[in-house]
């Protein structure tokens, strides 16, 4: 075997395709294989309650952006959350997990298919290079990592993770905690098995972002599933919650918009013929 | 046979993790959620998340179809479920969080839907 993957047939072809690829010593390197399910809250920080008590370390200015996604969100809204409406939750987000996720590890580069919300690849490289002087920003962002040895016995257990050229809107969770706008968050993750239970990764996960006022580390845990069953997700095959300009619709049984909350007014029909609507045309 | 629709307030709220979801729960109301009886037009095992189209009979005698949003498909599959779990022309009666604007739609669980006569779902063959 040279590789890690429970569906390493065709990666592991691709791998053989790339010379350096058989000299890959599989037993330097950790069993992630299988399924890895999220444990814990689907809050960015699984320690604390969702919202305002995760205690974000933001500015002022994006603090205030969190209230109003709060606020916003009581009322029955989406508030802050880009997700909400099906684009990608992107790095760091991602990487609560929701749905279950796979790692594929190869000797220059590692996989990790997330399957929420729409069967997304991040692509790690581990195979030395440097930043690249120009990447185009994207929201899961461009990563490169280090493997490490960190218990000193000749394996290694550990990869770390850096991650830059992250797009915008993103939010850290569906409470809707802001980055700044001037996309220059940077990720920082280590992930390793634990020491006493091969069954559960750790991913600690540090935030450097303009519109904190400090590094934000947290930590997240999966469990492995090796009886896996994997399903297609695909967020766009039926969300039924809309936004239309600032409000949050419903859409309901006969595909037609419904209020999400009381007394929401209706879109802006102003581009459509409101006469030939109700039937005088 | 044609549902109808119960609507008695139920004390307790719907088990959940709100924050989990991709999307926020907050248009359904889930500190007053409600039960619902009616026949399942269609069970929708989608992304991001499935859907029960639920036929209900209103007082009046008319029939509403319900839009009742659940879980995503990968977690109904780790509870048991299949696409075909439930079936067009099934007796359910569910509790469900309301949306807040008294529109017909919900929120609901799979710990909180049964057949009619109170047999669980997953106990059919």
């Amino acid at each position: 075997m040279m590789w890690r993957s429970s569906i390493g047939s065709i990666a592991v072809a691709a791998a053989l395709a790339v010379g350096d690829a058989q000299a890959f010593d599989e037993s330097k390197y950790p069993d992630w294989t299988g399924q890895w399910v999220r444990v814990g809250s689907g809050s960015f920080d699984p320690g604390k309650p969702a919202g305002l008590k995760q205690g974000a370390p933001l500015t002022p200015e994006y603090q205030a952006v969190l209230e109003a996604s709060v606020a916003d969100i009581a009322a029955g809204g989406q508030g802050n959350n880009p997700m909400g409406r099906c684009l990608p939750p992107g790095m760091p987000r991602t990487m609560i997990n929701y749905e279950g996720m796979e790692i594929v590890v190869l000797p220059n580069i590692s996989y990790i298919l997330l399957l929420e919300p729409m069967d997304q690849i991040r692509r790690v490289y581990t195979d030395g290079r440097s930043w690249p002087q120009r990447i185009i920003p994207s929201f899961l962002g461009y990563s490169i990592g280090q493997w490490v040895d960190a218990d000193g016995d000749g394996r290694y257990d550990t990869l770390e993770i850096e991650t830059r050229a992250l797009k915008n809107p993103r939010s850290y969770d569906s409470s809707g905690m802001p980055f700044h706008s001037d996309g220059q968050t940077i990720v920082k993750e280590r992930i390793r098995l634990d020491q006493a239970n091969q069954n559960l990764l750790h991913n600690e996960i540090t935030v450097i972002d303009h519109a904190l006022t400090r590094p934000w580390t947290v930590t997240r845990d999966y469990r492995r599933e090796r009886n896996a069953i994997w399903i297609e997700t695909i967020c766009a095959e039926d969300n039924r919650q809309v936004r239309i300009g600032k409000e949050d619709y419903f859409i309901s049984a006969d595909d037609r918009l419904m209020p999400s909350r009381k007394d929401q007014p209706p879109p802006d029909l102003g581009y459509f013929n409101q006469a030939q609507k109700e039937g005088r045309q | 046979m044609r549902g109808r629709l119960t609507g008695f307030l139920v004390s307790a709220a719907l088990a959940c993790d709100p924050a989990a979801a991709h999307h926020s729960f907050a248009m359904f109301d889930q500190d007053h959620p409600i039960e619902i009886e009616g026949v399942v037009h269609e069970f929708r095992f989608t992304a991001p998340h499935t859907f029960i189209i639920l036929d209900v009979s209103q007082a009046d005698g008319k029939t509403t179809a319900w839009a009742l949003e659940g879980g995503a498909p990968t977690a109904l599959v780790r509870d048991g479920w299949l696409p075909d779990s439930l079936r067009p022309g099934d007796e359910v009666k569910v509790r469900i969080a309301p949306l807040r604007s008294g529109a017909p739609g919900g929120w609901w669980t799979v710990h909180q839907i049964h057949f009619r006569d109170g047999t669980a779902i997953l106990s059919r063959p």
